[in-house]
Order: structure tokens, then sequence, then C-alpha cells
């Protein structure tokens, strides 16, 4: 509890209201914009948080990743285009709304809804974590091992389109960890005689090239064909629902922030899963399925309440195994590591004040993001109507100076592209690119808990097998391949009839 | 997805990984543990050989499946002029120029050449403000070299201007 104290207190000073404030707002700008997302956003201001104090820095940060998410509910419903993947689902009903001229009802609804998911994620982060990081402590190199290979593998058949894609770009994304210096024994991988490459490729270069420059790379390949935004004028009063509404969709509510949290906690997938999972569950419980997709206030709900109560989620595997619950928490598992902080249970003890301070900083930002997107919505809707032919290249720019002064060398720049053309080619060929991440940041954390466990168990594999933490992820990572690639060959089978 | 990309993708990623499997032979090992710094990799590189293999397979059927759904409908192609990559490549070699002239120029010049540059392959003939372009250009670069530099103290290169 005086932790708790400790936390709020240190975010609740003048400096601290600012950066959550000025990071929420930029996240909304970020998540409205389509194209921009919360990852990009958390990329590009990570470098500008080295000189601050860790507390700050991650303030700032998660004002930007509450924002973000949340924010794309804002173009969702008014041109139909998902600001961010979070809000994919928000389009499937939040648009026909605002057909119907429902529009500020919708986006009252979404953003109350954004609020709620939110703090009960957060609730749930704030009351799990510390007991869960007291059982992480106890992990071994056999159960961290496991759990890398199961996140692994999870994000890759779960991950949209062919199981087998997301498994190879799981790979991809191990391979490319691998070059530098080996774990354990240090020899150099894959350098090639170049000094450089020593290091490896950072993480920071690799994130923003994937997914910013990527997105810019993409925009060019489609400036020929013209697109018209209309945007709807809205009507905005009170927050779109009133009491009776509220009360009906309840159990909608409790429900998607079950699964939104979940999904978080889930290594690897976040936001972007649990809009879509969420929405789709509540279509098939609801009583009036078939009125999904026509303008119902539950779609809204599902999805809002999911991608929010992501957040909280994402954060408990971070904070308490260094694992990052999401693509954004990867980026902030990056900012934790640029302040010297590694993320882990031994978090809880050596530096408490930071971790209650990001548990601070998710409430107190939830309830900024209310007040901004609420207040401030007419600002973020101007802000939708500026061309991207403007906007992509400015942030290609900050791309480059976010990766260039993270090291002052010209090596992460070219990191940086190097990553922006794999992203843009594996987006030509269809395949996913969250598993590259995961595979990059986890590669090295299972190949150091294989070696390291193997040292400790004289060559033997069986602790592996046989530690029952251990077990359990390993045969849910098997199991889930083995589903996938059946699932998979079954559709083969189909279409051949 | 159309099988014909999965089927190039499939070989290009099997090959890589062949590649790879013979470059890890160069990695130095101990002899002390079995699993060295060259099982991971290796590891990979003979995953990696299996999953694409998999997916070209995979993708041979689907043509074939399809091959017998096109012969059912006469579908054109869509129209597509080597005039529509430009922007696609223009902005690749764009992008690279600005990374080999980032430190040499130092960042403001890099910087406005290179967005004068993106600004006017991302926009057709008729939408191009030409003013508008240079000064936006000069004005981002100059102020986000200012605000960087200044204010949050990172190290941006001079280049020429220094």
């Amino acid at each position: 509890m005086s932790n708790m104290l400790q936390g709020f207190a240190s975010v609740l000073t003048l400096q601290g209201i600012f950066l959550l404030t000025v990071g929420t707002a930029v996240g909304i700008v970020f998540g409205a914009i389509p194209g921009l997302t919360a990852t990009m956003a958390v990329a590009l201001v990570l470098p500008l948080t080295f000189g601050m104090n860790p507390v700050y820095g991650m303030t700032l940060l998660i004002g930007l990743y509450i924002g973000g998410v949340s924010g794309g509910l804002i173009s969702a419903i008014l041109i139909n285009i998902p600001g961010t993947p979070s809000s994919v689902a928000t389009t499937f009903d939040g648009y026909p709304m605002a057909m119907k001229g429902q529009a500020g009802k919708a986006l009252g609804a979404g953003i109350l809804y954004s609020f709620w998911g939110g703090l009960f994620s957060f609730l749930v982060l704030i009351f799990i974590s510390p007991p869960l990081a007291d059982i992480a402590l106890r992990f071994g190199p056999f159960e961290y091992f496991s759990i890398a290979v199961f996140s692994l593998t999870l994000i890759a058949t779960l991950s949209t389109g062919n199981a087998i894609k997301g498994l190879l770009s799981g790979i991809i994304g191990f391979i490319l960890s691998c070059v530098g210096t080996a774990p354990i024994d240090a020899f150099p991988r894959f350098t090639f005689g170049f000094a450089e490459l020593d290091g490896g490729f950072n993480l920071l270069p690799a994130l923003v090239g994937l997914f910013a420059v990527a997105e810019v790379v993409r925009a060019a390949d489609e400036s020929r064909r013209e697109e018209k935004m209309t945007v709807f004028e809205y009507n905005i009063k009170g927050f779109g629902v009133d009491w009776g509404e509220f009360k009906y969709q309840f159990w909608n509510f409790i429900r998607s922030s079950l699964i939104g949290t979940g999904i978080g906690i889930l290594p690897g997938i976040g936001g972007g899963t649990s809009n879509i999972l969420s929405y789709v569950i509540a279509k098939k419980n609801s009583k009036y399925p078939e009125k999904f997709g026509t303008g119902v206030l539950d779609g809204i709900v599902a999805s809002e309440t999911a991608n929010n109560a992501s957040i909280g989620g994402a954060l408990v595997p971070l904070l308490t195994m260094g694992i990052p619950g999401d693509t954004v928490t990867a980026m902030l598992l990056g900012g934790l590591m640029i302040h010297g902080l590694t993320p882990g249970p031994l978090l809880f003890t050596s530096s408490p004040v930071v971790v209650y301070g990001i548990f601070a900083a998710c409430i107190l930002g939830n309830f900024v993001m209310l007040i901004m997107e609420y207040y401030g919505l007419r600002v973020f809707v101007r802000l939708l109507k500026i061309p991207k032919h403007f906007l992509l290249p400015i942030i290609m720019v900050l791309c480059y100076v976010g990766a260039f002064g993270l090291n002052n060398r010209a090596f992460d720049v070219w990191s940086l592209l190097l990553f922006g053309f794999l992203g843009f080619g594996l987006e030509k060929f269809k395949f996913p690119m969250a598993p590259v991440i995961l595979g990059f940041i986890l590669g090295p954390m299972a190949e150091t808990n294989l070696r390291r466990g193997l040292m400790l168990s004289q060559e033997s594999f069986m602790p592996f097998i046989t530690k029952p933490i251990s077990a359990a992820f390993l045969l849910i990572a098997v199991a889930s391949i083995g589903y996938t690639v059946y699932k998979d060959f079954l559709k083969v089978r189909l279409n051949k009839k | 997805m159309k099988p014909k990309m999965d089927m190039i993708a499939g070989i290009f990623l099997f090959v890589f990984s062949v590649i790879m499997y013979y470059a890890s032979f160069s990695i130095k090992i101990l002899m002390v543990s079995r699993i060295g710094s060259r099982f991971v990799p290796q590891l990979l590189a003979i995953a990696m050989g299996i999953l694409s293999l998999v997916l070209v397979v995979q993708s041979l059927l689907r043509m074939k499946t399809e091959e017998i759904q096109a012969r059912e409908k006469k579908g054109g192609s869509a129209a597509w002029s080597l005039r529509d990559t430009v922007p696609i490549w223009g902005t690749f070699l764009a992008l690279i120029v600005y990374a080999v002239t980032f430190e040499p120029l130092g960042f403001i010049v890099s910087t406005t050449l290179y967005l004068l540059v993106q600004f006017y392959l991302l926009t057709s003939m008729v939408k191009r403000k030409h003013l508008v372009f240079l000064i936006s250009a000069v004005l981002t670069s100059v102020v986000v070299y200012f605000i960087f530099v200044k204010v949050f103290y990172l190290m941006l290169p001079e280049g020429i201007l220094g």
C-alpha cells in the first residue's frame, strides 16, 4: 500500500503531470491518424526519455501508450479507417452508427468504455503482478526457456493468416537476433568482419524500421491512388450511453475486459487481437447477432473495452518477467533498459518506485485520456485532415533522428533501413510482422536460458520436461503448433473439394 | 494471397536457410559442451528450411486448385504500368541516399533534401505545391534540429554547416 502511495507521489508532480498530459495527447494523435500507431509513438519518443529520471520517462511513455491505443476509435468511427490495429473492430459498428447520425453516441461510448476497460486491467495489473513476480522469482533458466518458446509459438500461430508464415516470421526475427556476439561464450556470429555488427542490431531501430519505415514505403506504393476521406460531423453529448444502456452492456463490458486483459497478458499479442476477438465473442453471445455491423452499441463496447484492457494485461508479463505482452511493451522494455533497469521479478524489489510509479501513471493516464478525448475531440478530428504526404516523410525524419540519437552512429540508421525494407517485403508477401519482433526479443532469452539450463543440468534435456512449469509451457507450445498446422492442413484439404 | 507469391517467398527463404546453414559453420565453438554457439543458428536454419519447403508445397497445391477455378472464369489482370512503381523505387533510393548523406552533409541539409524528394514522390503532378514543399522541408529540418539538439540534448551531425 505504501508502495502505491509512493508511486502516486512520484508521478503527481508538476513535471509528472505535464509529461503525462503531453504524452497522452501525442498518443491520441498517433492513435487517431491512420498509419501512425502507439508503437511508433513510443519508439519515436523513447530516445528523448534518456535524460529523464526513469519514473518520468515511463510516465511519458505510458501516456503515449494509453492515448495511442484509445485514439484509434476516433478515425474508426468518423472515417471508417482504424487509426491503429487496436480499433479495427470499432469500425464494424462505429462507422455504421456515424452513418445513422449517431457519431456522437459512438464516440462518447468508445471513450467511456476505453476508460473502464483500461481501469479494469490496471487494477488486475496492480493486484496480480506482485504475487506473480514472487512466483517468477523462483523461475530458473528452464522455466524461462520454456516460456520464451511458448511465447514465440503462440504469437506465430495466433497471428493472422498462415501459421507457417507466422513461424517463419518468428524465425526470421530470431535469426536477426543471432547476429553479433553469442551468449555465454561470446563468439562472433554472422558479423562478416564488420565491427559494427559485433553488438548486433539494436532493438529500437529494428522496431521502428519494421513498423514505421515500412509504413512510409507503403504510402509511396499507394500514392498513385487518390483517396478522398469524408469525415463525419458529430454532436457529442454526455458519454453516449444512458444508465439503462450501461446496465445492459455490463456483462459485455466485464467479458470484454477479461478477454482484453487475458490477451494482453499472453506475450506478444495485445490490443490488435483482443478487439476483434472480443467483438466476435460479443456477437456470438448476443441476443441479436444479426444486428452487429449495422450500428449497435455492443460492438463498440466490446472492441474499445478489450483494446484498452490489453494495456494493463500487456504490462503484467513485462514487469513480472521481462517478456513483452505486445509490441508497445516491447518498446517499453527498451525504455526501461535505457535507464539501466531490467524488467523482471527483481525490479519489484530493486526499484519499487519505478514499478509503482508505472502503476500510478496508468491510473492517472487513464483519467487524462478520458478528459482529453472528451473535451479535445475537435482538435484531434482536425488533425485527421493533415495530408499523408506531409506527415509520413516527417515521421521518417523523426525515425532517423531516433535511430541515430541512440548511439550516435550511422549504423543504427542503416539497421533502421534494413528492418524497414524487411518489413515492407514481409508485408508485400503477406507475412505477419509482430512475430519478427517477438523472435528478435525472445530469441536471445530462449537461447541463453537453454544453454544455461544445459550447463546446470550437465547437458541433460530432462529438466526441461520434468520441471512442472517448464513442461507445461512446452506442452502448450507444441500443442498450439500442432493444432494450427492441423487447421491449415484441413483448410487446404477443404479447398481441394 | 496469391499462391505464386507464397511460392516465391518459400523458395527464397529455403535458399536463405541453406546459405545460413553453411555460414554457421564459420562460428567457432568450444569443444567442452555439446551445444555451442553454432547450435541455435543451425537449428533455426533447419527449421526455416523445413517450413519454407512446406510453404512451397502448400502454394503448389493451391495453385493447382486455383488453376482449375481460373479456367472457369476469364479474368483480366489489373492494368499495371512501370510508372506506378516509380514512387516505391524512388522512396527506397531517397531513403538510402538520406542515410548515406546523413553524417557528411549534416542533419539539416540532408533532411531538407530528403523531405523535398519525398514530398514529390508521394504526390501526383496535380497536388504538388512547390513553394509549400520547399518551405516545409527547410522549416521542418531546422525546427527538428533545434528541438532535439538544444532542448533534448540529442546529438545530430552538423556536416557541412558545422
